[in-house]
């Protein structure tokens, strides 16, 4: 281990010294572009704000309520993403590291929210409540509860990964020098997940910000929401376009405020420990830990569950035939599926830059393609609209231009999975191949590829997960005639028709659940299967 | 662990070859979407396909289209969303919009396109089927059906002699925590924006006040609200009058047999507004097979189905209106012209200064 | 005065024993190594000293104190027992002195943290990031880290075993020189019976969670307590111990003198004396011993091991001067006596390695 540790330091201390030259012009040409992709909504903010003017944005954004709307979404934002810490770290401490009863069913189980999509979940939870109390169930602290249920996962499944994943060595050592194990969490544990906190915390809170269907629902004016009013009542586009470009540079704030801290990434290579780490016994603590942990599972799973179920089983409006669902699933399983290829295939040669030349222009080139991560899907899909009849008409309204926007929308999904996996392949090893006469080709092909392939999935998982679930992009911009499952939800749910949305949101869930599942078996959570 | 997930990123790939494969086909790029600038020229020989973007849900429209259909040999691609995000997408796709047509669920939208001068005007024989109130003076848009606001309540706890004789009287203590309202919802904020219109902002920020200091029953949408009268939860709901009957249709029930009612607010009074739900024709207009679908859409027969399966008031004088419910011209709605429900942005700002959204 | 006893410790895995029964006294500033194969319940050995693993019966006291027994298990943190596992572990994200100063408390003396680096070889090193560092110089830091709050034990499990020899070599000795300099009790863990020779005062051989002895390096050497044990510490010839009259026992070299008690017969490779024949194939005047042809020859630079088929087996020798090429005719025989070990309970094994 510390030898190969030397042999990479070596390396890349080498490697700076040559530069990013190293690197296979096709890498570097491949991240330029999948950022160019990611690039395009921002693209079509400036040249909207250039065609209104500086002085008329400058008047529609410095108002009391843009103060307000920005006060009140990094609130939603901050404080789902610290609740999501919270969670994300407590149930993956409780699956990894403690003899908790049904340790792999709550493993599985604590990913699955991940598959509800947020309109689903915050219909569910408003109509769970009604049953419940007279009272409606909105307002901020619903968006805080429903907007943590699911998207803590965002933080667990890297937190989990990184514990099963993580050596013990340094947490034994600090144990036998007399740090108690709470002092050992603190001081030694915690730094070493704190890349993987960092960057699920910056997930959760830009997918706050860009989020819609939760914060319509439950009826919280954040940014998402009042752009697309702004959009939809007022048919105000400046009033939309001075929004989205706040909106660009809250998650340019938060971003910042991350970089540094997620740096330490590539120092953080995981060493592949032949020892899984120990799990402690939870003794008394265990009645508790199981309640609370299944107390949450139970809200997040179960609300959805319960209202889905009920849907299903009332009303008499007219369910829609089998062929249609078929044909709404086909074509969801079909869109996404393209759409999770086309931006795992852009990830990928940003990825491996990040991963292996992690220069501040590369790393600047990651965080460009988080920047669009935050706008709402309806902005994400109104610029490809804009790009699709202006520069490329033939695909406007085709399969293809959804898929793009899909990448714009979910690239940093990607890139982050695949970074972290491609870490492994060591310069060593490639410099190894090839001395043995392999081409760059037959190094990328034979060495890189499968070395990064787990991540790879994971992020084509994660891309999957969130193509299946996207809807407003999806609406502008599906061909004509083709319906997907959230779409058909969307149509039911816009003439209340709950129980015939109910077939296609719950297809949407289980079909979300394949590749939340992938993401659990492949991060190691539920045995370990060695790579 | 490699091999399984080379394996399913093959998987993936080959499915999602198969899938694309096969919704793309319908799925073609628009190859007539070359739109004459100057869109008033006369169409050339049809192609029997149109293109309609639909901010009126599929269940509310596909059996006319199939009809529309059968009888011309024109195919309808339709492409379903919220009326605002079609009415966005087209003001962004501009002449170089593949659609055809826009329905749109209410006039504020059509509005928008015509102040964008995205429309092509419609000829005098169609427009002249509407009356003058419910479409564009200068024809570029025409009202489809009608729906008037009402206000629903629960015949168990009230005789239509209790209920309050004007909208206004809802911020009466006597109604204080009884009156449902569905202030995020676009007929609410239409109604608002025509209180606007009729009374000024200051008397409708009043109203409004009033009515939050009332302790309302919010709701997101109407239907939510018929079913809390039904079930008892409160007696009083500000909604559009065909939600009855959905709600009857939902539970499989006649009409006649719940417990809620309608009752229409009388002369000219504010509560009683008549929307309309209208097409425009964009002026992506190659042939006349669009303006066929709009004439299909005011025939005796098209406007029957929106009247006997939406319950919503057909514009075209001689057909019948939706049972259970005065006929259109009986209707005392407030005069407000339609193209003046476009600026909902302070309707909204009032509703939510208000306290209610 | 013993520092670390262990009295009948059991520890099992499921049906694996990994401990059973291990009884073992570490004296006040000696460095005891736990030798034995993959396996052997060496590393639970350890692991159950540091208190990271639950001992099933028996005790353990550390410095005078008891730390597990029946109803005790005293956690790690207030053991005393610092740790310096196989790759370092280093704490990636403190510097060295960060590392070094880790076991000192929250605010670690400078002073302590630079004499403890000097110590190691690290002066003024402080300043680096783990992932700088060679992997020598990692692990002079793990054992720094170790020494620095001066714990009661230290632990080392194969600490050098990730390393190249030559530096393993270099780093055995600072290591023994270090502790030796801080006084520091240390057990040592390893498989590499070259590092448990070379470093430690005694050595305990465990096998399937048994010691099979404890004793000096040359105890366990020259008197192995089993031929097991005897194959274990180093080369052997082992032969079935067959009188061939008063004080001799028969092998391939002939009969051959030796003392001590058991089945088997143990004759060092060093004992073996290896003689060339000249060019023409005759031997010289005075050339005793059975005739063999040289069969391997494994150099090791300082002195080489050489493999001689003869009439019933095979011979281990080690000459002192140059070693002949493989092929060579040449005669072999003994130059002191050997020794008579026990045949253990898995004496065929044992036997069949060295004939």
């Amino acid at each position: 281990m510390t030898t190969t540790n030397a042999a990479a330091s070596a390396a890349t201390a080498l490697r700076s010294g040559l530069g990013p030259a190293r690197e296979h012009p096709w890498t570097t040409a491949g991240a330029l572009a999948a950022v160019a992709v990611a690039l395009l909504p921002l693209a079509y903010l400036a040249v909207r704000s250039a065609d209104v003017g500086g002085a008329r944005l400058a008047a529609e954004i410095l108002t009391p309520r843009v103060a307000l709307l920005t006060a009140r979404s990094l609130a939603l934002a901050g404080l789902v993403g610290v609740l999501c810490v919270g969670l994300g770290l407590g149930l993956a401490l409780l699956v990894t590291r403690t003899r908790v009863p049904f340790r792999r069913t709550l493993a599985v189980l604590a990913a699955l929210p991940l598959a509800v999509p947020s309109y689903v979940a915050a219909y569910a939870w408003v109509a769970v409540a009604d049953l419940w109390s007279g009272s409606r169930f909105d307002g901020f602290w619903a968006a805080v509860v429903v907007l943590t249920l699911y998207t803590y996962p965002y933080v667990y499944l890297p937190v989990a990964a990184a514990l099963v994943g993580a050596d013990p060595g340094p947490e034994e050592v600090a144990r036998s020098l007399g740090r108690t194990p709470a002092e050992t969490f603190r001081e030694v544990t915690l730094p070493r997940l704190r890349p993987a906190l960092v960057s699920g915390f910056l997930l959760a809170a830009l997918y706050v910000l860009s989020d819609f269907g939760a914060v319509s629902i439950l009826r919280v004016d954040t940014f998402t929401r009042a752009i697309f009013t702004a959009l939809s009542s007022g048919f105000d586009r400046v009033g939309a376009l001075g929004l989205s470009n706040v909106l660009v540079l809250l998650s340019l704030g938060l971003l910042l405020l991350g970089a540094d801290r997620s740096r330490g990434r590539t120092r953080y290579a995981r060493s592949s420990g032949a020892r899984p780490p120990g799990r402690v016994r939870l003794g008394r603590a265990t009645a508790p830990a199981l309640i609370g942990a299944g107390g949450v599972l139970a809200l997040a799973l179960g609300v959805p569950g319960a209202a889905l179920g009920r849907w299903l089983a009332a009303g008499a409006s007219r369910p829609g035939a089998a062929s249609e669902i078929a044909a709404a699933a086909a074509a969801s399983l079909g869109v996404s599926l393209l759409g999770a290829l086309l931006t795992t295939a852009l990830a990928l040669p940003l990825g491996l830059l990040v991963a292996r030349t992690p220069t501040p222009a590369v790393l600047l080139l990651e965080r460009a393609a988080y920047l669009a991560h935050s706008l709402p899907g309806v902005v994400v899909g109104l610029s490809l609209v804009f790009f699709g009849v202006n520069v490329a008409y033939p695909l406007y309204q085709s399969v293809w231009l959804l898929a793009v926007a899909y990448a714009a929308l979910f690239l940093p999904l990607a890139v982050g999975a695949i970074a972290a996996a491609a870490g492994q392949a060591t310069a060593g090893v490639e410099d190894a191949a090839r001395s043995l006469g392999a081409t760059p080709g037959a190094v990328f092909r034979r060495l890189t590829l499968p070395l990064a392939a787990p991540g790879i999935g994971a992020g084509a998982a994660l891309v999957l997960l969130a193509c299946l679930k996207e809807l407003p992009a999806t609406l502008l911009l599906r061909p004509t005639g083709m319906d997907t499952l959230a779409t058909r939800v969307w149509s039911h749910t816009a003439v209340e028709a709950y129980a015939g949305a109910a077939p296609y949101a719950a297809l949407v869930v289980l079909l979300a659940a394949g590749p939340t599942w992938a993401l659990v078996h492949g991060s190691g959570l539920i045995g370990r299967t060695h790579p | 662990m490699i091999h399984t997930t080379r394996g399913a990123v093959l998987a993936l790939l080959a499915s999602a070859l198969l899938l694309t494969g096969c919704s793309a086909a319908p799925a073609a790029a628009p190859t007539n979407g070359r739109p004459d600038p100057g869109a008033t020229a006369a169409p050339g020989a049809s192609d029997n396909r149109v293109i309609l973007y639909s901010g009126r849900a599929e269940s509310l429209i596909q059996p006319l289209l199939a009809d529309f259909t059968a009888q011309t040999g024109i195919t309808v691609e339709v492409r379903y969303a919220g009326t605002a995000e079609l009415a966005a997408q087209l003001v962004e796709e501009g002449a170089r919009t593949p659609a055809h047509l826009f329905l749109a669920q209410d006039a504020g939208a059509l509005g928008v396109l015509t102040k964008q001068q995205l429309t092509t005007t419609m000829p005098d024989s169609i427009t002249r089927l509407v009356p003058a109130r419910y479409r564009d003076d200068a024809g570029r848009w025409v009202g489809v059906t009608g729906r008037s606001r009402v206000l629903a309540y629960d015949s168990r706890a009230l005789t239509p002699a209790q209920l309050p004789a004007s909208v206004f009287d809802l911020t009466k203590p006597e109604w204080k925590g009884k009156v449902g309202i569905a202030p995020t919802n676009a007929s609410f904020q239409s109604f608002v924006t025509a209180m606007r219109v009729l009374h000024g902002d200051a008397k409708t920020a009043e109203f409004l006040a009033a009515l939050k200091a009332n302790d309302p029953q919010l709701r997101e949408r109407n239907g939510v609200i018929v079913g809390d009268i039904e079930a008892g939860a409160y007696p009083l709901g500000l909604v559009n009058h065909y939600y009855l009957f959905e709600k009857a249709k939902e539970l499989g029930r006649d009409p006649g047999t719940l417990h809620t009612r309608l009752s229409f607010f009388g002369a000219g009074d504010v509560g009683a507004l008549v929307n309309i739900s209208g097409v425009a024709l964009t002026r992506n207009q190659p042939d006349a097979d669009a303006q066929a679908l709009v004439e299909h859409l005011l025939s005796p027969a098209g406007q029957a189905y929106f009247a006997e399966k939406t319950f919503e008031y057909p514009l075209v004088a001689g057909v019948a209106g939706p049972a259970g419910v005065p006929a259109l011209g009986e209707l005392k709605g407030p005069d407000v012209d339609l193209n003046d429900l476009d600026a909902l942005q302070r309707s909204i700002e009032l509703i939510k200064d208000a306290g209610l959204a | 005065m013993s520092q670390v006893t262990l009295t009948a410790v059991t520890k099992a895995y499921g049906r694996v024993a990994a401990l059973a029964g291990v009884g073992l006294d570490v004296a006040r500033g000696e460095l005891l190594a736990v030798l034995g194969p993959s396996g052997c319940g060496k590393t639970t050995l350890l692991r159950s000293l540091a208190g990271l693993e639950r001992i099933d019966g028996g005790g353990i006291e550390i410095a005078g104190r008891a730390v597990a027994g029946p109803g005790l298990h005293v956690p790690a943190h207030r053991r005393g027992a610092a740790l310096v596992p196989q790759d370092g572990a280093l704490f990636p994200h403190l510097n060295v002195a960060g590392n070094v100063g880790f076991g000192l408390g929250r605010r670690p003396d400078a002073r302590r943290v630079a004499e403890v680096l000097e110590l190691v070889g690290l002066a003024g090193l402080g300043g680096r990031m783990p992932h700088e560092l060679s992997g020598g110089q990692q692990q002079r830091v793990a054992v720094g880290r170790a020494l620095a709050p001066r714990p009661d034990l230290i632990l080392l499990d194969e600490p050098f075993s990730a390393l190249d020899a030559a530096l393993r070599a270099e780093l055995r000795h600072e290591v023994r020189r270090a502790l030796r300099a801080a006084g520091a009790t240390a057990l040592l863990v390893t498989h590499d019976q070259g590092e448990a020779l070379s470093m430690a005062d005694r050595i305990a051989v465990l096998r399937g969670g048994v010691l099979r002895q404890v004793g000096t390096p040359a105890e366990v050497y020259a008197e192995p307590a089993d031929a097991w044990v005897a194959g274990f510490v180093g080369e052997a010839n082992l032969w079935p111990a067959e009188p061939a009259g008063p004080g001799l026992y028969r092998t391939p070299l002939g009969p051959v003198p030796a003392v001590g008690s058991g089945g088997v017969l143990l004759l060092r490779p060093e004992r073996v004396r290896l003689t060339v024949t000249d060019a023409a194939g005759r031997l010289g005047p005075d050339a005793p011993g059975t005739a063999g042809l040289v069969e391997h020859v494994a150099y090791h630079g300082h002195d080489a091991l050489v493999t001689v088929a003869v009439p019933g087996g095979r011979v281990l020798a080690r000459p002192a001067d140059a070693a002949p090429a493989p092929g060579a005719p040449v005669r072999v025989s003994a130059t002191g006596p050997g020794r008579l070990v026990p045949s253990g309970a898995d004496a065929s094994v044992a036997v069949r390695r060295g004939s």
